[in-house]
């Protein structure tokens, strides 16, 4: 199962150890950091949250 | 526990089975992210793809709360909220505690008694979409806040459900702990599971058999060997 976790770069839930716990968790882990954004993602940077959302989905 | 109970909920697999669903993308945001998780967990065969949009309940790397006292979601006698503020509220440091802003004690002090955003919304009553609005048209500023029109379609939404009769977000409690993050301007905080301080802490089996371990497993190696293929 592809799994892909996206934060915003300002981001109040993304706790700054993030990236550290889930570095070499899994090759089928892919963590984007979406810039220009908080918590809420698809409002603050929809053109990067989208393509991101598409390439999350599109992994077979 | 309510987070068991919100979480072995066989509701949503009953929605999928009904809407003849075998299998599909899970795609959750914030805590929508963490109970997506744990979906997948119990059924990864039904899952494709999952993307976690924010998601509640990455826990810190190993050992980095071990010494954090576990947060009581229910407040008894033998830990009064003074003894607390003494050992550190909801683990957040005594002398970063008395440093912390009084607006930003008061957040941490509301949410350990399970004060949720929505509650406070509701409790505004006929203020609350005056309030909404104002929100979401600074908060968005950059976004659909420049657009009147779209500003308050997103806010007459956000109001709606945020003043709807709550459920889930009285899980949020359980599930999340306050936490003071430095290097930026000013103290921020912010949300991290506290599944970490839950598996640390042997004298809270319980904790330890709660839902919140789950993501956990999904991120830790060995299990993500089972679950990602």
């Amino acid at each position: 199962m592809p799994v892909t976790v996206l934060f915003g770069d300002n981001d109040w839930m993304a706790h700054p150890d993030v990236p550290a716990t889930l570095s070499g968790v899994s090759k089928g882990l892919g963590l984007v950091q979406v810039p220009g954004a908080g918590h809420h993602l698809y409002l603050d940077n929809p053109a990067v949250f989208h393509q991101t959302l598409n390439d999350g989905l599109a992994i077979a | 526990m309510r987070v068991v109970h919100c979480c072995r909920s066989n509701a949503m697999v009953e929605w999928a089975d009904k809407l003849g669903l075998e299998q599909f993308a899970l795609v959750g945001h914030s805590l929508g992210g963490y109970l997506s998780a744990t979906f997948a967990l119990r059924h990864p065969h039904r899952v494709s793809n999952l993307v976690l949009v924010s998601p509640v309940g990455i826990p810190e790397p190993h050992g980095a709360s071990t010494s954090v006292p576990l947060p009581s979601s229910e407040p008894t006698d033998d830990q009064p909220l003074a003894d607390a503020a003494e050992a550190g509220i909801a683990g957040i440091e005594p002398e970063v505690w008395r440093q912390l802003p009084w607006q930003m004690r008061m957040i941490v002090r509301a949410w350990g008694f399970n004060v949720t955003p929505q509650s406070i919304v509701r409790f505004l009553g006929s203020y609350g979409p005056k309030v909404m609005t104002r929100a979401v048209m600074r908060r968005f500023s950059g976004s659909v806040g420049s657009d009147e029109v779209l500003g308050q379609l997103v806010a007459d939404y956000l109001y709606h459900v945020t003043a709807s009769e709550g459920s889930g977000e009285f899980a949020m409690n359980a599930l999340m702990a306050p936490r003071v993050v430095n290097g930026r301007p000013g103290v921020c905080v912010c949300c991290v599971a506290k599944l970490m301080s839950c598996r640390a802490n042997p004298d809270h089996p319980a904790q330890v058999r709660s839902p919140a371990v789950w993501i956990q497993a999904l991120f830790s190696s060995d299990a993500s060997d089972r679950v990602i293929r």
